[in-house]
């Protein structure tokens, strides 16, 4: 098949990272490393080293039933061993985010199994086998879709994506689930994703530099490059506003623009 | 009743209380000033009042020229970043209806 998948239409820097951030070939760039006891510590949902509960025996065990469907779909891990379903929320901030909430569903749809996804104005959020989801939550927090300061992993209190930053540049939090380590100059979680302490603060790095962010985002932005900047994401946007306007209206007519 | 101007100081970060309280301190100095008040959204509520500081308004005697370069200098002592100033009305001066039903002074 002479067909390749383009993911999202454009050529500007924001559409070029969507385009990579969606491409499941593409492997998210790793910028900073966190331990799975720190992540399971930020998802807050067992204790490090904990079993996890469980809401059903082991796939293995409970002898399903004959079913085509079953052996074509491999199930996850979390799926096989029966555990509960959890969750995990990012917040983006509109101050040039790496990705926000609409482009992380449309990536989480092209890379991840088994997982629930739901978009909000301003955050979003993912659930899935407890499991499922800490894999889900490592691989995102170390990857290039999270900066220390514009993105918040938030359980509850998530507002503040709209807020003026703080005078360190970071996003706004109620809860203060995060701090930012004047001398040092990294970020440091002291509190868990709902805002229970956690017993020793995790550094999740140096926010990245405006112009560094400038470069990695997603979001169009009158003051970054708007969407007018981008002549085939236009077209697309005017597509879609016209069918959705006069497509259950006079469909037969032809589009104008 | 004199009605006396606002200034109103809008910075384009969210400040903290410390900063917001050094540019008060600054700024109730001057005889002009007849109060100043602070408003933005509260963190950590549970356990500590705190809030950070999004918008400061500045009730003057009377708004000229002089006022609001000494505004703007303190302004920019404290506020690298950049913020907006604007003239008007922003705080209640007088009962409303409601207050008024309340019994409110």
């Amino acid at each position: 098949m002479g067909y390749k998948a383009q993911f999202h239409p454009g050529t500007s820097d924001p559409s070029k990272n969507r385009k990579k951030y969606m491409d499941p070939a593409y492997k998210l760039q790793k910028i900073r490393s966190v331990s799975d006891e720190d992540v399971v510590r930020v998802l807050g949902h067992r204790q490090p080293g904990e079993d996890y509960k469980s809401v059903h025996p082991p796939l293995e065990e409970m002898g399903e039933p004959e079913c085509p469907i079953r052996e074509l779909v491999e199930p996850t891990p979390g799926a096989k061993a029966g555990d509960r379903i959890r969750y995990v929320q990012f917040t983006d901030s509109v101050y040039f985010a790496p990705i926000s909430p609409y482009q992380r569903s449309w990536m989480y749809s092209y890379r991840y199994r088994g997982m629930d996804s739901g978009t909000l104005s301003g955050r979003h959020v993912v659930e899935a086998r407890e499991r499922d989801v800490e894999a889900i939550a490592k691989e995102l927090i170390e990857s290039e879709t999270f900066d220390a300061a514009r993105t918040g992993i938030r359980g509850r209190t998530v507002h503040g994506h709209a807020l003026r930053l703080d005078e360190n540049g970071i996003m706004f939090d109620a809860m203060q689930r995060y701090v930012f380590d004047k001398s040092s100059g990294e970020v440091k979680y002291v509190k868990n994703m709902v805002g229970e302490e956690v017993p020793a603060p995790i550094s999740v790095g140096k926010p990245l530099s405006e112009a560094e962010l400038k470069k990695r985002t997603t979001i169009y932005r009158a003051d970054g490059i708007t969407i007018k900047q981008d002549a085939e994401v236009l077209q697309m946007v005017q597509n879609v506003h016209w069918e959705r306007s006069f497509g259950g209206f006079e469909p037969f007519k032809e589009a104008k623009f | 009743m004199k009605i006396r101007p606002e200034i109103q100081i809008f910075p384009f970060k969210l400040i903290s209380k410390e900063t917001a309280d050094k540019i008060t301190d600054e700024l109730t100095r001057f005889d002009f000033v007849t109060n100043v008040s602070v408003h933005g959204p509260s963190v950590n509520s549970n356990e500590n009042e705190n809030y950070m500081v999004g918008w400061i308004w500045i009730e003057v005697e009377d708004n000229n020229e002089d006022v609001q370069k000494i505004i703007k200098d303190v302004c920019d002592e404290f506020l690298p970043f950049g913020y907006n100033i604007e003239v008007g009305r922003f705080t209640k001066y007088k009962k409303g209806v409601s207050d008024y039903i309340k019994g409110l002074n």
